[in-house]
């Protein structure tokens, strides 16, 4: 009996993911743990690694095809095994491209039949209702009412951002579904661009990780209306706190603590004083969070990812150092566990080790701020009423402003400020 | 020929008092019946006619006799042999053999071929496929007669075969309560087919049936076509008169077999042969005019001839004439 | 509007053609003082005399082809044939003589007549008595059939087919005979060919025909309590079938049953399955087609074994149903 390859749940939100590629042809023998698929979600690439030890018998859809989570997308069993396509599977499928036997064949009126041909709909998406499963002119038209509201989420928000009408947009989606790239493409104002005729271009597709990212960015930047707060911090504190933190907590954690880790513990406290940033919009709610779990960017060759460190400021520096140097060293050595990146309620963007003083970080949705961090350079500062040469570092503060107004932005910012400058207050 | 047979005729031509013309025209019109059969057979033989046919060769004499007394406007239902009754009745020659090749110059534009040939102009309600179908339309035809007071009079032709047939028995006896102008005038070659009249009915002729319907009837010799004419002219006036039907028997023979495919083994070919030698209406009609000095042998061969050349004329226009077009074929099916 | 039975708008018809045309006249068996063997001749012959309506011997052979002949040559004879079973008697001149005439003969004749055909089951004649053969004649080129379920419509119809050029085989149905609805006393007709929305509806399409109309339409009441709009579709003549609107009530409503008394194989029912199977309606349907015809076995003479021979109001009712999946 050939094993069923699913669609993984590769994380609480996921609903569909699409299989960039096989990584075996039908017909390989595959050993336990390696790769079958490379599945794209909304968040991250990965790969589908088979369970036990067999042979890839059928593969379900062609590369670029989105599936439902848990919909069967191949088979494994020995070696030239018959593959029985099981019912479940081809009522979900669409449109696979396997010769499915006449008795797989959905029961249908001609009535249904000249509906689903007109919407470029399969069928075999469809469940009749009709005496013997048949599927009627009913169940075309409720399937095409459910796919007509058929919109992602984020999509549908993004829609009424925009302003464009759901309708208006054509889904390329699993069934027609309206996804955010199909709303993104419908805002785009077609271009006349002259075609490239340098020679030494080299074209990549846009894939992977490098998608999401792109697909992310301009997810956020089109939909949230960033504000960005700046502010100067004096780091003479931090920076002799650091020093003295070193070589404690390398003792204790074989690490070194970097100014990173001190603006995770930093931007932790000030949140867990300023929940109002701790938010998030979704759909047509505001979630307000209690667990205050914050994301750095780590930046890899395929792109930037952000481990977050749940709880950051329920933990202790050292606790934030092992947690941030774990993930970091896993992320580096390839492994991307999608838990590493989920349940983020803010994030740090850091570029201090560049020649960077300030920059205007985008939100990483569905959070709703972002601070972004610089430089420390060493600069003339007005101190009681004297000119000194002190660190300092600019903090930019992005946010929604959809649902953060400036105030509260701005007090958290100034808190901020002030634990930085003042670092034994944290302990308070 | 029987001498007997000669003196009968000899008195019926003073008898009947026709005019020379007329005995001439009949004479060419029974010449003309047998030289379109005869040439049927050939074109039949050459595979220029489709399906099949049913010749009269050697009933001239009733098919001519017995439409000598009706007017263009009475009318005649016919049979299946009805080739001799339409040329009888005055039928275009052209015409039938252009519908016996299938053309649309034909009667029936190529559509009824040899057992449909019908011409209401004269007064022919057309053969038929059907065996005694002829009498109940007959008996209506006479009824829009005497409902319209239009005067004509009807003459229905049939087999003896046909007397079998419960429509024949139906039409007698409704045309006889409804006093009816119709004339029933059975043909009695002897054969339904290969059916003898002798096994297939148990009476000595056919013409007692009309007793059962109150109708006047006679038998007669219907080769002699003087005989015919005298019987026939006697029913048409009854007819005419408001005094009802008439079925008259006019005995003959088929000397050709039912159809092109009758090997005619249910009869002797001795009995074939003494008919044709002793009994051919044509004959007998030449001899008696000869006899009388109506026509001369010159003008039989003259006739002859002449008969010959409008059937050469009528292959002629035939063979030249287009054949329908394929969109007839859903035409004419309603008016 | 007042209201007179189906066999008075019969004999309304014929009389007001009868008075209107000289050529019309009525033929058949027992159709003078009787009356015909339903009254529907009732007292035509004390206004028309025994001319114009002529009482026949039973000689079916006889009086068809007369007819026939008669109206080959002019007339525009109306044949009552008894029952319609005894047709069959006068088979050939309707299909071989009366329907072949015109095509056989070139175009060169025409034959103008109707023959009136009391037909169907219900009044206990049994078997040979009661037959629906309808059918038979919609299978004859040159034939027309005209199947009248009301009154209104027997006479405008009948009057159509007086007036028609070509043979009508016209199929009264002996249990409407008695039914009363509107009908204009003025003389009208109703063209050969154009059917009937007996009832409008969006659900569920019936195409019945004669008594099956009545029928269709008691069931379709009982299927509105239930909330089932059903649309009523009365060809009205068989042959020339009005093909465009069945095909639109079926375009409109996905669903059809076809009910006829007729035997259900092969009755004219059947060939509208056909058609519809066959045109681009298919494309409509969102069930299968159901067919409800009268039982494959002879008109039995047991009342209840004869109600248990032809579709019923509830056997109408319970198919609309199956079609709906309720």
């Amino acid at each position: 009996m050939a094993t069923e390859v699913l669609m993984p749940k590769l994380g609480a939100t996921m609903e569909e993911g699409i299989i960039v590629s096989w990584m075996a042809n039908e017909g390989d023998l595959i050993e336990e743990g390696d790769p079958i698929a490379e599945i794209q979600t909304d968040k991250i690439v990965l790969e589908v690694e088979a369970e036990t030890t067999g042979y890839l018998l059928k593969t379900l859809f062609e590369p670029g095809t989105t599936v439902n989570v848990h919909e069967v997308i191949a088979y494994m069993g020995d070696e030239n095994e018959p593959v029985e396509i099981s019912s479940t599977a081809v009522s979900e499928a669409p449109a696979p491209q396997v010769v499915l036997e006449n008795d797989a064949k959905p029961r249908k009126t001609p009535a249904a039949n000249k509906l689903a041909k007109e919407n470029k709909i399969s069928l075999s998406s469809i469940q009749g209702t009709g005496p013997n499963n048949r599927i009627q002119r009913k169940d075309v038209e409720d399937y095409l009412k459910q796919q007509s509201s058929s919109i992602t989420p984020l999509a549908k928000k993004m829609a009424e951002d925009l302003h464009v009408s759901p309708n208006e947009i054509t889904g390329t989606g699993h069934n027609g579904k309206i996804t955010k790239q199909d709303v993104l493409a419908s805002t785009q104002v077609p271009t006349i661009v002259k075609e490239e005729t340098q020679s030494n271009v080299t074209k990549t597709p846009l894939k992977g990780m490098r998608k999401v990212i792109a697909e992310r960015m301009a997810e956020s930047y089109y939909t949230a209306p960033h504000v960005t707060l700046s502010v100067e911090i004096n780091m003479s504190e931090c920076v002799a706190l650091r020093k003295q933190l070193i070589p404690i907590i390398e003792k204790e954690t074989g690490h070194r603590l970097s100014y990173n880790d001190l603006m995770i513990k930093a931007v932790a406290h000030t949140l867990s004083k300023n929940k109002s940033l701790n938010i998030s919009l979704q759909k047509d709610e505001i979630y307000q969070y209690e667990d205050v779990n914050v994301g750095f960017a780590v930046a890899l060759d395929e792109g930037l990812v952000v481990p977050v460190i749940k709880n950051a400021d329920k933990i202790g520096l050292s606790g934030i150092v092992n947690s941030s140097k774990q993930l970091v060293s896993n992320i580096k050595s390839g492994k991307l566990h999608p838990e590493y990146f989920e349940q983020g309620t803010f994030t740090i963007s850091n570029l201090g080790m560049y020649a960077v003083d300030t920059f205007n970080p985008i939100i990483n949705q569905p959070q709703s701020a972002i601070l972004g961090v610089g430089r420390i350079v060493e600069k003339p500062v007005v101190k009681h009423g004297e000119i000194a040469i002190d660190p300092t570092m600019q903090l930019s503060l992005s946010f929604d402003h959809r649902i953060i107004d400036g105030a509260p932005a701005a007090q958290f910012l100034t808190d901020l400020k002030d634990y930085l400058e003042n670092p034994m207050k944290m302990l308070v | 020929m029987s001498n007997q047979l000669k003196g009968v005729s000899n008195q019926l031509i003073n008898e009947l008092n026709l005019e020379k013309h007329d005995l001439t025209k009949m004479m060419y019109d029974m010449i003309l019946i047998r030289k379109f059969e005869e040439n049927l057979k050939q074109l039949y033989q050459q595979g220029k006619i489709h399906g099949t046919m049913h010749l009269c060769i050697g009933q001239e004499a009733t098919a001519v006799g017995a439409c000598f007394p009706l007017t263009k406007e009475d009318k005649i239902t016919s049979t299946h042999r009805g080739h001799g009754h339409s040329i009888a009745k005055g039928t275009d020659v052209n015409k039938m053999v252009a519908e016996l090749l299938g053309k649309v110059t034909g009667y029936c534009k190529g559509k009824g071929g040899s057992m449909h040939i019908a011409d209401m102009e004269v007064g022919n309600l057309g053969a038929n496929g059907i065996v005694a179908a002829g009498l109940p339309l007959g008996t209506g035809a006479a009824l829009t007669s005497q409902m319209k007071k239009l005067g004509y009079v009807v003459l229905c032709f049939f087999g003896d075969g046909a007397t079998n047939e419960g429509a024949f028995h139906e039409s007698l006896n409704l045309a006889s309560v409804w006093n009816l102008p119709i004339v029933f005038f059975c043909e009695n070659n002897l054969y339904g087919m290969s059916g003898s009249i002798k096994e297939m009915t148990n009476i000595e002729s056919i013409a007692v049936r009309g007793a059962s319907y109150g109708i006047p009837s006679e038998t007669i010799d219907g080769n002699d076509i003087l005989e015919v004419i005298k019987a026939t002219t006697a029913a048409v006036e009854r007819a005419r008169h408001n005094n009802g039907p008439t079925l008259i028997e006019a005995n003959t023979y088929r000397w050709e077999g039912h159809s092109r495919s009758d090997a005619r083994k249910y009869r002797t070919r001795e009995e074939e042969k003494e008919w044709k030698k002793s009994n051919d209406p044509i004959e007998r009609f030449k001899t008696v005019l000869l006899e009388n000095g109506i026509i001369t042998e010159d003008d039989f061969a003259e006739l002859n001839e002449k008969a010959i050349k409008q059937i050469q004329d009528a292959v002629e226009f035939a063979e030249s004439s287009e054949s329908p077009s394929l969109d007839t074929l859903m035409t004419d099916i309603y008016v | 509007m007042r209201e007179i039975s189906y066999s008075e708008a019969v004999r309304e018809s014929m009389s007001q053609m009868m008075r209107e045309d000289e050529d019309v006249y009525i033929l058949g068996e027992d159709i003078g003082v009787y009356g015909g063997a339903f009254g529907v001749t009732s007292g035509m012959i004390d206004e028309f005399g025994p001319e114009r309506v002529r009482i026949t011997p039973i000689s079916e052979a006889a009086i068809s082809g007369c007819a026939v002949g008669s109206a080959m040559t002019g007339m525009r004879p109306i044949l009552e044939i008894q029952f319609s079973d005894f047709v069959v008697i006068a088979m050939d001149n309707i299909v071989n003589q009366a329907a072949k005439m015109r095509y056989m003969f070139g175009g060169k004749a025409k034959v103008p007549m109707v023959v009136r055909l009391p037909s169907g089951s219900g009044a206990g004649f049994a078997a040979q008595h009661s037959q629906s053969l309808e059918a038979w004649m919609t299978h004859i080129p040159g034939l027309k059939v005209v199947q009248p379920s009301n009154a209104y419509d027997a006479k405008g119809l009948l009057a159509a087919a007086i007036k028609d050029d070509n043979p009508v085989m016209f199929y009264e149905h002996k249990m409407l005979y008695n039914v009363k609805s509107e009908v204009p006393e003025e003389l009208y007709e109703i063209p050969l060919g154009v059917a009937d929305i007996k009832r409008e509806g969006k659900d569920v399409t019936i195409i019945a025909t004669g008594l099956m109309v009545n029928r269709a339409l008691e069931a379709a009441e009982q299927l509105a309590a239930e909330g089932i709009d059903v649309e009523v579709i009365d060809p009205r003549t068989l042959v020339p079938l009005d093909e465009k609107a069945i095909l639109q009530s079926v375009k409109k409503t996905g669903r059809v049953l076809v009910a006829y008394e007729a035997v259900k194989r092969n009755g004219f029912g059947t060939e509208i399955v056909s058609l519809i199977a066959e045109s681009d309606a298919f494309d409509y349907l969102d069930a299968p087609i159901l067919r409800l015809g009268g039982a494959e076995a002879p008109i039995p003479y047991n009342p209840e074994l004869e109600k248990a021979a032809i579709p019923q109001v509830h056997d109408i009712y319970q198919k609309c149903l199956e079609l709906l999946n309720r």
